[in-house]
């Protein structure tokens, strides 16, 4: 199955290569954490290659990970895909990210990917093995339907969204989609608004008819640019609850200048700070600190090209 | 007397209304592919980006960042909504609100510069301050949807190009002052093919945008304007 997926994404990928314009980038950072007592020292690349011409798209993106515990390098593979469009409609099969639903960290709406919440979408962006076919009905209303494969750990299940983007400066889009999981028979339903009311903001809820109240998940985010003087502040504020509890994340972000970032997270229990600079093209020099039951660093060297 | 003055400023309007018709002549076009390379500087360091944009009468406007640290990213404006695809996440954001203050690469452009509707007669008032040397012109917007709501230009007599600009607030405060240069002309059209944009409210921040390519009135897809094609 897997050979024949990779087939597939590599067909896509070759054909495509043959008439169309090729781009290449990655990024690398190096990393430095720890504490008194553990320190970790990880470097991260990620090489990404895209060819496409009109009809046919493929990507091809690798991550090389190596730490200071394990002594190895790991390579996985970030994205390996074929895209084919005609039209409304467009056709995608191999490993890619499914961006559903909204929300930078808490994010009832996508059902695809329900627990891989990351503060750093930047980097690290959740992908898996999907055929997926999209149809543009009619002007802002699409319809989705997705098959998630049975590769590596992903669970075989197959999804369907609705999204219809409105387009007014009040509501901007809703969607509805709902997912079965061949495993456990199980059926999750979600649905979402976004839009701006002051705040830029979106409200996403998702259940399952056999428990509802008991899976019951709303998640929302709203987020303002504050210009103050020279600088600007961006304040971002995400709410989950479930019937267990209550979970909260509030972003502070200031820019000093274009080059100078200080950022502070509130998540739930743990407080972390972060000063990031960037002295030149592509490079961004971070020192951060976290504060949960002890006191964590982290130094790190990005570089993207 | 009171004859003379009111001829005198019969006369002053149909001046900037001319001057205005000329300048519109050189932004109103039916199409256009440019190449540019932005050059972002304050105190505390510069980056480098490289920019594609294509762009179409009415408005619509797409660009794609296709070198530096931002590669990948695209952004399109189409029928006022301003559309932003990142290319990690493969995901297309509607930018609005207060996102829409947020800079431009880190430039000194905001997303809601790109945003701007091009139609100078329409959305200003104009006003011709001096015509020593340059034609120094003061616009006041019509209503209070425009992002500047004053913009003073020194044009060039010649090509009717701004080669000076300082934009405002609705206070009076100004805000970004913009320098053109190395003026062409390009199937009748006169462009500043170098400009440097100052953030009058930062220190030591300037963007430096020298256009490397430029085609003009060529023909270009539908589905260029398109999110699908943001996402492709």
């Amino acid at each position: 199955m897997v050979k024949k997926l990779l087939l597939v994404s590599f067909l896509s990928f070759s054909i495509g290569s043959l008439f169309a314009s090729i781009s290449i980038g990655g990024k690398t950072s190096l990393s430095l954490s720890g504490n008194k007592d553990t320190q970790i020292s990880t470097a991260l690349t990620t090489l990404q290659f895209d060819v496409k011409s009109d009809e046919l798209k493929g990507c091809f993106a690798l991550s090389l990970q190596t730490d200071s515990i394990t002594k190895t390098t790991m390579v996985s593979l970030f994205k390996a895909y074929g895209k084919y469009r005609n039209g409304n409609f467009q056709l995608l099969a191999g490993k890619a990210p499914l961006p559903w639903g909204g929300g930078s960290y808490f994010n009832a709406g996508n059902l695809l990917f329900p627990d891989t919440a990351t503060i750093d979408e930047t980097y690290y962006v959740p992908t898996t093995y999907l055929v997926q076919a999209q149809l543009g009905i009619m002007k802002g209303l699409y319809i989705e339907t997705v098959g998630l494969l049975p590769v590596e750990n992903t669970k075989e299940a197959i999804a369907s969204r609705v999204r219809y983007e409105i387009g007014t400066p009040l509501l901007d889009s809703v969607e509805a989609s709902c997912i079965y999981h061949f495993d456990d028979k199980s059926f999750w339903y979600s649905l979402g608004i976004s839009g701006n009311l002051y705040f830029d903001m979106g409200l996403y809820a998702k259940t399952t008819a056999a428990n509802f109240i008991d899976d019951l998940n709303i998640t929302a985010f709203a987020m303002k640019f504050f210009p103050i003087k020279d600088n600007q502040l961006l304040v971002r504020g995400e709410l989950s609850w479930k019937r267990s509890g209550l979970a909260h994340l509030l972003m502070v972000s200031a820019t000093i200048s274009d080059k100078l970032i200080i950022s502070a997270y509130w998540l739930d229990d743990t407080v972390t700070g972060t000063i990031s600079y960037k002295p030149l093209s592509g490079l961004t020099i971070s020192l951060g600190t976290s504060y949960e039951t002890t006191w964590y660093g982290t130094a790190q060297i990005k570089w993207a090209f | 007397m009171i004859t003379i003055t009111l001829l005198a400023l019969s006369l002053s309007a149909e001046d900037i209304n001319s001057i205005l018709e000329h300048y519109q002549k050189n932004i109103d076009l039916q199409s256009s592919v440019m190449e540019a390379k932005l050059v972002i500087k304050d105190s505390l360091g510069s980056s480098t980006s490289e920019i594609r944009s294509y762009t179409r009468k009415g408005g619509d406007t797409r660009l794609d960042v296709i070198g530096g640290p931002d590669k990948g990213q695209k952004i399109l404006k189409k029928d006022s909504a301003l559309y932003l695809y990142y290319p990690d996440s493969e995901e297309i954001i509607r930018l609005q609100g207060s996102n829409l203050k947020d800079s431009f690469l880190g430039s000194d452009f905001s997303y809601e510069d790109l945003t701007r509707d091009n139609d100078i007669q329409k959305n200003y008032e104009g006003t011709l301050l001096d015509e020593n040397g340059y034609f120094h012109v003061m616009l006041k917007a019509k209503n209070r949807k425009q992002t500047y709501q004053q913009q003073e230009l020194w044009l060039d007599r010649n090509t009717y190009v701004p080669v000076k600009t300082i934009l405002y607030s609705a206070s009076g405060k100004a805000l970004r002052q913009i320098e053109s240069s190395d003026i062409r002309n390009i199937d009748g059209s006169s462009f500043a093919m170098e400009s440097k944009v100052v953030e009058l409210l930062k220190n030591n921040s300037s963007t430096t945008m020298t256009i490397t390519k430029i085609e003009l009135n060529t023909l270009i897809k539908d589905s260029i304007f398109t999110k699908e094609d943001l996402a492709w």
